[in-house]
């Protein structure tokens, strides 16, 4: 799968879901990964268990919603992106949730936003 | 039911069922214009084949049988396209003349157990593109060619699997439980969003 210019991926419309990619998937330039959380335990998550995603280009763009408002507790992990990652984002947006910032963090898991 | 004279029609704005075995008009004459509020329903199991001219401003539902529509405004033999309409599909819905649908700016639900054939009986859903505003619900495990989407196409249950797709605008929803696949050639989402439900 392949989001570029002004596509949008959002692993669940309505609620908080997980959306799993049948093959490797690519964000390229000016594309997005939109994510809702509850501010609690939960994220969506976009499951990419073969082939990975890679992320390149300019413009790219993990944007965060929190529609209920409430804030997670420093140190909550929230895996938001599951499988092989190449490349990062080269733009969060929404990040900062009250005093809490969410930072992404890219590891062998894929990526995690870490509340700080 | 039955039209018998040329310039006969029939309004209509609520439920308008057309169960039964027996062509219900006359070669053509008189037409059916089903409204934006009208539902045009065939439940039976018969085999029924209404052949005074259609326009389908709301929704037609064919839930068992066989529904033959050899004349609907809304659906082009000539371009092979849909041009409004809704459309729920749950049992057999045959097209005019040998009309494949290829492209879309209706909305079509193909149910579970639903068949959209041409005339001849053959498979009538050939999607290649999605116009907008169209919208396509596929609720069974179905291939595709290569499609293009422009409108809403809503893989609602089953496996659709396509050879390759491209969304230029509108949505691409998949849910819960569903595929998309591209079987040969990539998913790509140029525009607009792609995205779960449920």
């Amino acid at each position: 799968m392949a989001v570029s210019g002004s596509g949008r991926m959002s692993p669940n419309f309505t609620n908080v879901g997980t959306l799993t990619a049948p093959g490797s998937t690519q964000f390229t330039a000016n594309s997005k990964l939109v994510v809702q959380t509850d501010g609690m335990t939960k994220i969506d998550k976009l499951a990419i268990p073969i082939g990975g995603a890679s992320i390149s280009g300019s413009g790219t763009r993990l944007e965060i919603t929190n529609p209920g408002g409430v804030i997670p507790v420093v140190g909550q992990r929230f895996l938001v992106l599951s499988g092989a990652v190449t490349g990062q984002f080269a733009f969060v947006i929404g990040a900062t949730l009250g005093n809490i910032t969410l930072v992404p963090t890219y590891s062998a898991l894929g990526l995690e936003l870490v509340a700080t | 039911m039955f039209l018998t004279a040329a310039g006969a029609e029939i309004a209509n704005f609520g439920t308008l069922n057309i169960d039964g075995t027996t062509a219900r008009t006359s070669n053509g004459l008189g037409r059916i214009v089903n409204n934006s509020t009208g539902s045009l329903t065939h439940g039976s199991t018969a085999t029924t084949t209404l052949n005074a001219a259609l326009s389908n401003l709301g929704t037609v539902m064919s839930f068992a049988g066989v529904l033959n529509l050899p004349l609907v405004n809304q659906l082009d033999p000539v371009n092979d396209r849909v041009t409004g309409g809704v459309w729920i599909v749950e049992a057999t819905l045959r097209l005019p003349a040998n009309m494949t649908i290829v492209r879309n700016a209706g909305s079509i639900t193909l149910g579970q157990l639903g068949s959209i054939q041409q005339s001849s009986g053959v498979d009538g859903f050939l999607l290649q593109t999605n116009e907008a505003p169209g919208t396509v619900a596929i609720q069974q495990t179905r291939s595709l060619g290569v499609v293009v989407n422009q409108g809403v196409l809503r893989a609602a249950s089953g496996s659709l699997t396509v050879s390759a797709y491209t969304q230029t605008a509108g949505t691409t929803e998949v849910m819960k439980g569903a595929t998309l696949v591209g079987a040969s050639g990539p998913v790509q989402i140029v525009a607009g969003e792609i995205g779960g439900l449920g």
